[in-house]
């Protein structure tokens, strides 16, 4: 067995003993730690629409109202909430940025390890044979591989421990927020569509009169044939297609605040439920961290791109 | 169907209904349920649209609905409004407190991609640089050149300085 050893090559025996001696049962995160780049692009998917859902709200409550007051108020608070989103997908982000910087450990030591041939080159240090530069840099790191990993689970579970009540608060009060902006948009649509009528009454009025004209003809039965109601039908005819340019222009117009008001309320509620979402996924984030096993949260964050198509929509129109 | 606008008759019996109306929109508690003010718009909408004839006396009976209605609108923007301001400070007390555990992550962040170790060898690097050029230059340049490659060796060093002082 030790003429065996013998006959391995350096570097190979190097690396055997550093694999004994990390064989040997390390306390915590051993394993690649869970991946939280869906965590992050839930949470600035969820930025984009609390953000484009408050701005066509704003816009909405201009409408509304010519002072722009209350515009201007809603605005002033919801640019807190807005930065509220933005401040956990920051933290989304950093949580991501440990992962990251613990998984490529062995790069960064291979880009250190250069480092350190330049300097000694420019300071004209003659470094050990190239083969043991690069067996020592290897065994280097897989030890600090397992070092960093370790540090890293330490890092977020230090982090993310007291950062879930945050996390809890502002997702519970964003997704009430949204509820209640859900609200001001059913109570704006509700006066949007009243004001119409009332503008449009009198003409709404007429036309109906004349529909009830025409169905009361036909409500004749064999009669309606006759020359007389014939002609009254074609009269009544006439008088519909004179008010068929103003009725369409006001089904337009109701049309216009359905459908804006509709994608205002879907972006709403798609954010709402991400952000509902969103604390449990770093719950579970968390828990598998400390745990060491791995976690696919991607599906429980499948919202984005529901997400971006509804923000998109609402944009278009 | 029988709705609540039939039977009712001349100036009057408008007037009662009116009366009846912004009573129980009067009766809307704080902070009411939004389909109690969806509603309560709906009706007062509709007295407008239905109240006959259109005499001078039914349409101020109509601009006095027509305030009625707006008010419940606005009243319930308003509280809405108020729910938004009264939860702003928590927030922002919370958001504070997760971007102070943000920038704890950042600092652990660049501590595992041994950040401080890769600046300070390319830090320590470009002093032996141009410790070297400085020793070339005193072999054969003039003198201007001595005095500028000099001030760039007081600020690499102070940089390598800065570097290795740095808190981790």
């Amino acid at each position: 067995m030790n003429r065996l050893l013998r006959a391995l090559p350096h570097r190979w025996r190097i690396l055997r003993c550093l694999l004994l001696a990390l064989a040997v049962p390390l306390p915590t995160g051993c394993g690649a730690l869970p991946d939280a780049s869906a965590l992050v692009d839930s949470a600035w998917s969820i930025h984009a629409a609390v953000r484009s859902a408050g701005a066509a709200v704003e816009a909405e409550l201009r409408r509304y109202e010519e002072d722009g007051e209350a515009a201007r108020r809603f605005a002033g608070e919801w640019a807190v909430r807005i930065d509220s989103v933005k401040g956990i997908a920051e933290y989304a982000g950093a949580v991501q940025g440990v992962v990251e910087a613990s998984g490529r450990t062995r790069e960064r030591i291979a880009a250190l390890a250069g480092g350190i041939s330049g300097l000694a080159g420019a300071a004209g240090i003659a470094m050990p044979p190239a083969g043991i530069v690069a067996v020592t840099t290897e065994a280097a790191g897989i030890v600090l591989e397992q070092v960093n990993r370790i540090r890293a689970a330490k890092s977020l579970e230090e982090a993310m421990g007291p950062a879930q009540e945050a996390v809890g608060f502002i997702c519970a009060r964003i997704a009430a927020d949204l509820r209640t902006t859900d609200e001001i948009v059913q109570l704006l649509e509700a006066d949007a569509r009243s004001r119409l009528q009332l503008r449009w009454g009198d003409e709404q009025a007429y036309r109906q009169q004349i529909e009830e004209a025409r169905r009361a003809v036909f409500r004749l039965g064999a009669p309606a044939l006759e020359p007389a109601n014939q002609a009254r039908l074609r009269e009544l005819d006439d008088l519909l297609a004179a008010t068929g340019e103003r009725h369409t222009l006001y089904e337009d117009a109701l049309r216009a605040v359905e459908e804006r008001t509709r994608s205002i309320r879907e972006v709403i509620a798609a954010a709402a439920g991400a952000v509902e979402a969103w604390p449990s996924a770093h719950a579970q984030l968390r828990a598998a961290i400390a745990s060491g096993r791995s976690l696919n949260i991607a599906a429980a964050m499948s919202t984005v791109v529901e997400i971006r198509d509804l923000v998109q929509r609402m944009r278009d129109l | 169907m029988s709705t609540e606008w039939d039977g009712i008759e001349g100036v009057e019996g408008w007037r009662a209904k009116l009366e009846s109306l912004l009573g129980e929109a009067e009766a809307l508690p704080a902070n009411a349920n939004v389909q109690t003010r969806l509603k309560m718009n709906r009706r007062l909408t509709d007295f407008q649209l239905r109240s006959t004839p259109n005499s001078d006396d039914i349409l101020e009976l109509d601009a006095i609905a027509e305030a009625a209605r707006a008010a419940v609108i606005k009243a319930g923007i308003d509280e809405r409004l108020e729910g938004l301001a009264e939860g702003s400070a928590a927030l922002a007390r919370f958001t504070k407190q997760l971007r102070q555990r943000a920038a704890s992550l950042e600092a652990d962040a660049r501590s595992l991609r041994f950040e401080r170790a890769d600046k300070a060898v390319q830090s320590l690097t470009d002093t032996i640089r141009t410790v070297r050029d400085l020793i070339d230059t005193l072999d054969a340049a003039a003198e201007d050149d001595l005095v500028k490659k000099s001030e760039r060796l007081i600020t690499t060093l102070q940089n390598f300085r800065s570097e290795i002082e740095r808190p981790a």
